[in-house]
């Protein structure tokens, strides 16, 4: 069971009515699937609710409408688009679903976010940093980062999906996933070597 | 694909798309540089814990998948696996699009077709208000198209020539108009653009013809100059030795 491919293993519950098989394949990619939908919505709550509501689609979908999925003939790919759905929708309710542009993210200063980070270059200071606060920002820097951007991050990152699949699924081209993804680190960077100028800053004085 | 693209496709230890041969940059240090800065990010996302749903969420999947997903969980005709659509955001720019396009027309066929500011003037009220002044007189041509009664051949005979009848002079205007009345049609623009057109037509033809290739350049082919003693050819402007 443990060294199955996704195919046989959706083959073995659509087919047989093998539950084990469904599990293991649930248990596979747990983590990839609630990783993105946490990084994608930002709690974990909201992302558990997205997680059931994702599979309950999936399921539907298997059962009733299997040519959607033996068309394209890679499962988790497939279960990340409905992931993504979910959670665009449930966004798109709130109207959460912002971009993080210079204009909305000016400080009290009138300076934007972007222009206050600290050059690249800049000491980062890590060893004035704790890993426990370098972890907790790191997750607020993710969360600043524009949505697009945030989300080819976690596609690549929790998902552990390549760079083509993240361009079928967002519907853009390699290139254009490559630079997203390549903006989102150089922004991290960015973020996180502000932080521990900050920190030097404080401990200094 | 260029080289930052590359650059972080081997980062991630994927291969660049098929067909495309990877490109570094030229300066092996930027190169190094750029890859440090993606690779310490990378860094700290890699090292980031994962995380799983909860265990209620895990069963309550695992019971749907079971029993089957329960009522209502999938609505009939809807695909949940559909592609990243944007509908709002299309349908705007494509109606902005049509409405720009139809502008453009609109402006292109006025300028075109429109009539011209001269046809457009108001006539000036004095032609207005003297029709009679702006009718041509009934001409004479116009008598001497009708019908005439063809003289007895004694009258014809006759040296005297046949009356020619002449036209009822037009009754002036009463008052002559303080305005200078002008005819509302102006024959002489169509005559000058018709004119113009020819005279450009003209040209462009005198331009072409001198540029077609069955006119021979030379009437006769060119004759060699005899070579001088040191085997070189000279010409007029050759330094003389």
């Amino acid at each position: 069971m443990a060294f199955a491919t996704d195919e046989q293993l959706v083959q073995r519950y659509l087919e047989r009515g093998d539950h084990d098989a469904f599990r293991a394949l649930v248990q596979r990619h747990q983590e990839r699937l609630f990783g993105y939908l946490v990084g994608m919505v930002r709690d974990r709550e909201v992302a558990n609710d997205l997680f059931q509501e994702t599979f309950l689609r999936a399921i539907g979908a298997m059962q009733r409408e299997r040519a959607t999925y033996t068309h394209q003939d890679r499962w988790l790919p497939w279960v990340m688009r409905i992931a993504r759905n979910a959670a665009l929708d449930h966004l798109r309710g709130r109207k959460k679903y912002q971009d993080v542009t210079p204009d909305t993210d000016a400080g009290e200063d009138g300076a934007s976010f972007w222009d206050r980070l600290a050059d690249a270059d800049a000491d980062m200071g890590d060893d004035l940093m704790h890993e426990g606060q370098r972890s907790a920002f790191l997750e607020s820097c993710i969360d600043r980062l524009p949505p697009e951007q945030r989300e080819v991050l976690m596609m690549r990152h929790e998902s552990e999906l390549t760079f083509r699949e993240i361009a079928e699924i967002t519907n853009v081209s390699i290139n254009t996933a490559l630079g997203r993804m390549r903006y989102a680190l150089l922004n991290l960077r960015r973020m996180m070597h502000r932080a521990g100028k900050d920190q030097q800053t404080e401990y200094g004085a | 694909m260029d080289a930052p693209d590359h650059t972080l496709l081997h980062l991630y230890g994927e291969a660049a798309p098929l067909g495309q041969e990877p490109v570094f940059r030229p300066d092996p240090a930027e190169e190094a540089a750029d890859r440090a800065a993606l690779a310490e990010a990378k860094g700290w996302l890699d090292a980031r814990p994962r995380v799983r749903p909860s265990a209620d969420v895990l069963d309550a999947v695992l019971r749907a998948a079971a029993h089957g997903s329960p009522a209502g969980a999938h609505e009939p005709g809807v695909r949940y696996d559909r592609g990243p659509v944007r509908p709002a955001r299309r349908l705007r720019r494509a109606w902005a699009l049509v409405g720009a396009t139809c502008a453009l027309a609109a402006g292109g066929f006025f300028v075109t077709v429109g009539p011209s500011p001269r046809a457009e003037a108001p006539a000036p009220p004095a032609v207005a208000s003297a029709p009679a002044a702006q009718v041509p007189a009934p001409l004479a041509y116009e008598v001497a198209a009708a019908p005439v009664a063809l003289p007895a051949l004694a009258s014809v005979a006759a040296p005297t020539p046949a009356p020619i009848p002449v036209a009822e002079p037009v009754a002036a205007a009463p008052a002559a108009p303080a305005v200078r009345p002008e005819p509302s049609w102006r024959d002489a623009d169509t005559d000058a653009r018709v004119l113009a057109a020819e005279a450009r037509t003209a040209r462009l033809r005198a331009r072409l013809d001198s540029t077609l290739w069955d006119v021979p350049a030379l009437s006769a082919p060119l004759a060699l100059p005899a070579p001088s003693s040191a085997g070189r050819f000279t010409t007029a402007s050759s330094p003389k030795q």
